[in-house]
């Protein structure tokens, strides 16, 4: 019985082919013209000659689509496995393409050899991938023809399609840096490296197979590649080479450490300088003294790369740790990704003393996914806006950042973190983690916000700024503040002066209740009294009073209160 | 010889700055120092910045923060006896430093107010808008030149706290902010209103420069914050809230003349942000403002009724705050002293009620 044409559509062409078979395959291959192929062409400009290369090629619905569609070019397939190759010889003769397409029966292997061993899943018998651990259940190893990944280049492929199961990686290995100008195809195996795509100017959309994410080009956006690391650095001598050291380790390779001094009075420069010289990743920035939400911002204003991190200078990282925060941030496209983070403290006597991690049990529960040989997984943004503030263990993306107008607002001397943590989660949707790298975190005696002075009140000035921006930017949801801000409240009043106390409470009630008129009763049940003194409550229920006649209303998140103001606290204080 | 500190912010302005730094230039009177703030400013105004080449100039940069916070840094840098702020877009004539430097001279005063120029969309040219109040407080102080502790002096802190509330229009000793820990109200615009009131109030002595010290320009469809019309403007009501806040404890608050022009002059800014507003914010713009009143010390938005004819000028500002004034949900609730014993233990009732 003759086999059945199947008619495929792409690309603006339409073709009956012949199809294998098994049924698997002409699905498949259907299925991946429509979610990834035709997707990728439709953004592309390609020129009216080229050669196509197509690795996989099948029975070649892509292949001979694309031949359609672009008669001016010339396309080489590869396929090893028997049925699906005699098929596509037929295709071709039948659509008459022959002086256009050529094919070739042969698996794309890294190494020599004219033979290598592909795994034939049982289920699919059409769906040849490496002999790798990954495939070693379920499924049988072959011997097939086979050409080296590493002759490929020489072909000098316009548009390279990918279809190799396990051996991506390899065969974009092979072309080191000097990409196809246009690569395409799915991919199964570990994630290639995402720098030469990045870096390079061509087109790349590879997806991860059973995944969201992909491996894609930087194409359209305003910065170029690379990951700009901003290290704030006051007088910070005794630390700041252990930090760079430790950034340096497995660093990306297009990564840049921008050192901000910001008006240190100690050696701290000249120290970094002697550790490292001038090299070329390294640049040391001046600027006169303003807080360390200024020498992050100063960074980042000196910098232009597409992804940006920002450091204590008293703090390290593992090795690799923003390397692989990178590839993160790369192949999720998200608007920022994050590792682990542990604190440390280093004494006189006991040398360095490393404290549980906090979030150890918080993630468990998430679900975990694959990413090459690690494990990877979502962050909800409540979770962010819920956790302690720390923006220094998350690669962002610049055009996010500069997108959402998220900088460290220069005025407030503490706390500044938090309202960046709490702006860019919600922006962020969910942030891509991974629990195996840490970021590594001194804590000190000395730390600002420790101190129980009347930078508390810096608290409540940025819950009053987010509270506005919620309104402003239309947030689906503040509950998640709501919780944040009693953790902090809870948190500052604890370690607050006796003296200054009242008047952060009745600060902090008046801002509470701008929330609860703003958001309405909804919100009440997230207020924790219990953990503040019973003025608290009081105090709520005062200002609730004067304003008992007032409906709720967006108006209340645009009022202010003198205690949320830290000079006019300050100005207030005795002498 | 007193030094000057002049302080200007810019963000957008490019090549208006030049003009306004050049006026700067071009003083008479050459000891001062210029701390030019860039506030998140976009390229085109930073190269304006970049390209003078006056060591008096002083550069400071910091991401997008607010004119409130740009205006704080400049004061915490600032080295001068004194200090006056300038827009980025605005002038000074070339005798403006030499004139406040002689007002200065006679009298060391704490506060110095002086009149200024308009020059409309149009390019039509004016005295600014508070020349009349401002010839009043010339009168006023001839007539009664004492500070702090004087008999008249609050009538002269009222005329003064009724001039325009504008940053350009004042210059200050330098302790004085320092000594009152005055600065502008971080994250907000109309910040003036704030920093100008309580300017007054803080003074013990002040003068009146006689020549004008400053070009205001308007201008067509410019990004100004004076031609916005979204909720920029509720930024009024929180300004009038920390202003009420701060003031209510001062003795000007207890003087009915300093209290309705402080009042006065809140409302006639805040009636024209309303007026300004788009019509969708502008129910809920009265709202709020009623709500700041509620919040407010009862005694401190009590609007006296007689008043001179300086105020004359205020007849609309009053009447709008006479409106809002006279909103039921003012009325309603006394405000009841609330006690700061512990809410009484309730114990659960173990038996029911035995009936009669």
């Amino acid at each position: 019985m003759p086999p059945t044409p199947s008619v495929f559509h792409a690309f603006g062409q339409s073709a009956a082919l012949e199809i294998p078979g098994d049924g698997f395959t002409a699905d498949d291959s259907r299925w991946r013209l429509r979610e990834i192929h035709e997707p990728a062409l439709a953004q592309w400009a390609l020129l009216d000659t080229g050669h196509a290369v197509d690795v996989g090629a099948g029975f070649g619905a892509f292949a001979l689509l694309f031949a359609l569609a672009h008669p001016g070019w010339q396309v080489t397939c590869f396929e090893p496995e028997q049925s699906a190759f005699e098929t596509l010889g037929r295709n071709i003769a039948a659509l008459n393409l022959g002086g256009q397409v050529r094919a070739e029966r042969a698996a794309i292997l890294p190494g020599p050899g004219d033979r290598g061993l592909l795994r034939r899943d049982r289920k699919r018998p059409g769906f040849l991938s490496a002999d790798a651990q990954q495939w070693q259940r379920g499924t049988r190893a072959e011997p097939f023809p086979a050409r080296s990944a590493e002759s490929l280049p020489d072909l000098a492929p316009t548009l390279l399609k990918l279809t190799a199961p396990g051996h991506e990686r390899a065969i974009l290995d092979a072309f080191g840096t000097a990409l196809p100008p246009f690569v395409l195809g799915e991919c199964w195996g570990a994630p290639p490296a995402s720098t030469p795509v990045a870096q390079g100017m061509g087109r790349v959309h590879m997806p991860l197979a059973g995944s969201s994410w992909r491996l894609q080009d930087a194409t359209g956006s305003a910065h170029p590649a690379g990951l700009d690391i901003v290290v704030a650095m006051y007088n910070s001598a005794a630390t700041i080479v252990d930090c760079v050291d430790s950034l340096l380790q497995d660093a990306p390779p297009d990564q840049h450490i921008w050192v901000v001094d910001d008006g240190s009075t100690d050696d701290s420069a000249a120290r970094l300088r002697a550790a490292f010289g001038d090299p070329p990743g390294l640049s040391l920035l001046h600027k006169p003294n303003g807080g360390c939400a200024s020498a992050r911002n100063w960074g980042r204003m000196h910098s232009r790369a597409a992804h940006i991190a920002f450091v204590d200078a008293d703090d390290m990282v593992d090795p690799g740790f923003y390397a692989a925060l990178l590839e993160l941030a790369r192949y999720s496209g998200q608007g920022a990704v994050q590792g682990a983070f542990q604190a440390f403290r280093d004494s006189a006597d006991r040398g360095r003393v490393w404290l549980p991690i906090p979030e150890a049990d918080a993630h468990v529960d998430l679900p975990r996914r694959p990413f090459g040989a690690t494990q990877v997984f979502d962050v909800p943004w409540p979770e962010v806006v819920i956790g302690q503030p720390t923006i220094w263990r998350r690669v962002y993306r610049r055009d996010f950042l500069d997108g959402h107008d998220i900088w460290f607002p220069e005025h407030i001397r503490a706390f500044d973190d938090q309202i960046f943590q709490i702006v860019s989660g919600y922006h962020a949707g969910h942030v891509p983690a991974r629990a195996d790298l840490r970021y590594l975190y001194r804590q000190h005696p000395g730390q600002d916000i420790a101190q129980g002075d009347e930078r508390a009140t810096y608290s409540l000035e940025m819950y009053r700024l987010i509270l506005r921006r919620a309104v402003a930017e239309g947030w689906s949801d503040f509950r998640p503040v709501a919780v944040s801000f009693f953790h902090t409240l809870e948190w500052s009043h604890a370690g607050l002066r006796p003296d200054l106390r009242e008047g952060f409470l009745r600060g902090a009630a008046e801002l509470w209740v701008y929330m609860l008129k703003v958001w309405g009763p909804d919100l009440e049940p997230f207020a924790r009294n219990r953990a503040l003194p019973d003025s608290f409550a009081r105090e709520v229920k005062r200002v609730a009073r004067q304003l008992d006649a007032f409906g709720d209303s967006y108006v209340f998140a645009y009022l202010d209160a003198p205690q949320m103001h830290v000079d006019m606290v300050r100005a207030d204080l005795p002498a | 010889m007193v030094t000057f500190s002049c302080i200007t912010t810019c963000y957008n302005e490019g090549p208006l700055l030049r003009q306004s730094l050049q006026s700067m230039w071009r003083q008479d009177f050459r000891d001062f120092e210029l701390i030019l703030v860039m506030d998140g400013a976009d390229a085109a105004t930073r190269a304006e910045a970049e390209r003078q080449n006056d060591p008096r100039l002083r550069l400071l940069r910091q991401a997008n923060d607010g004119l409130s916070s740009a205006r704080n840094r400049g004061l915490a840098a600032a080295r001068g006896d004194y200090v006056c702020f300038l827009d980025a877009d605005d002038t000074r004539p070339p005798w403006a430093l030499q004139s406040l430097a002689r007002a200065i001279d006679t009298s060391a005063p704490d506060l110095i107010l002086a009149p200024g120029i308009l020059s409309e969309e149009t390019g039509q040219l004016s005295r600014f808008y508070d020349q009349a109040t401002l010839e009043a407080l010339g009168r006023q102080l001839a007539s009664a030149p004492g500070g702090e502790g004087t008999p008249h002096y609050r009538r002269t802190q009222a005329l003064a706290l009724l001039a325009e509330p504008q940053s350009a229009n004042k210059c200050l000793r330098r302790d004085l902010l320092q000594r009152a820990g005055l600065g502008f109200p971080n994250g907000h615009f109309f910040e003036d209103l704030y920093f100008h009131a309580l300017s007054v109030a803080a003074a013990e002595r002040l003068a009146l420069c006689s020549q004008p010290t400053f070009t205001y320009h308007r201008r067509p469809g410019a990004r100004q914050i004076t031609g916005a019309r979204d909720a920029l403007r509720f930024d009024i009501l929180a300004v009038i809230r920390l202003l009420l806040a701060r003031f209510a404890p001062l003795p000007e608050a207890r003087d009915p003349h300093c209290r309705a022009a402080l009042l006065l002059s809140a409302a006639k800014l805040a009636a024209w942000c309303e007026s300004m507003l788009s019509h969708h914010h502008r129910a809920v713009f009265r709202d709020g403002f009623a709500a700041v009143m509620a919040l407010s010390d009862p005694a401190v938005r009590d609007l006296p009724d007689d008043l001179p004819p300086a105020f004359d000028a205020f007849a609309p500002a009053r009447s709008w705050l006479q409106e809002v004034l006279g909103d039921p949900r003012l009325a309603a609730p006394p405000i009841r002293e609330v006690s700061d014993a512990p809410d009484p233990i309730r114990f659960p009732r173990l038996w029911p009620k035995r009936r009669a």
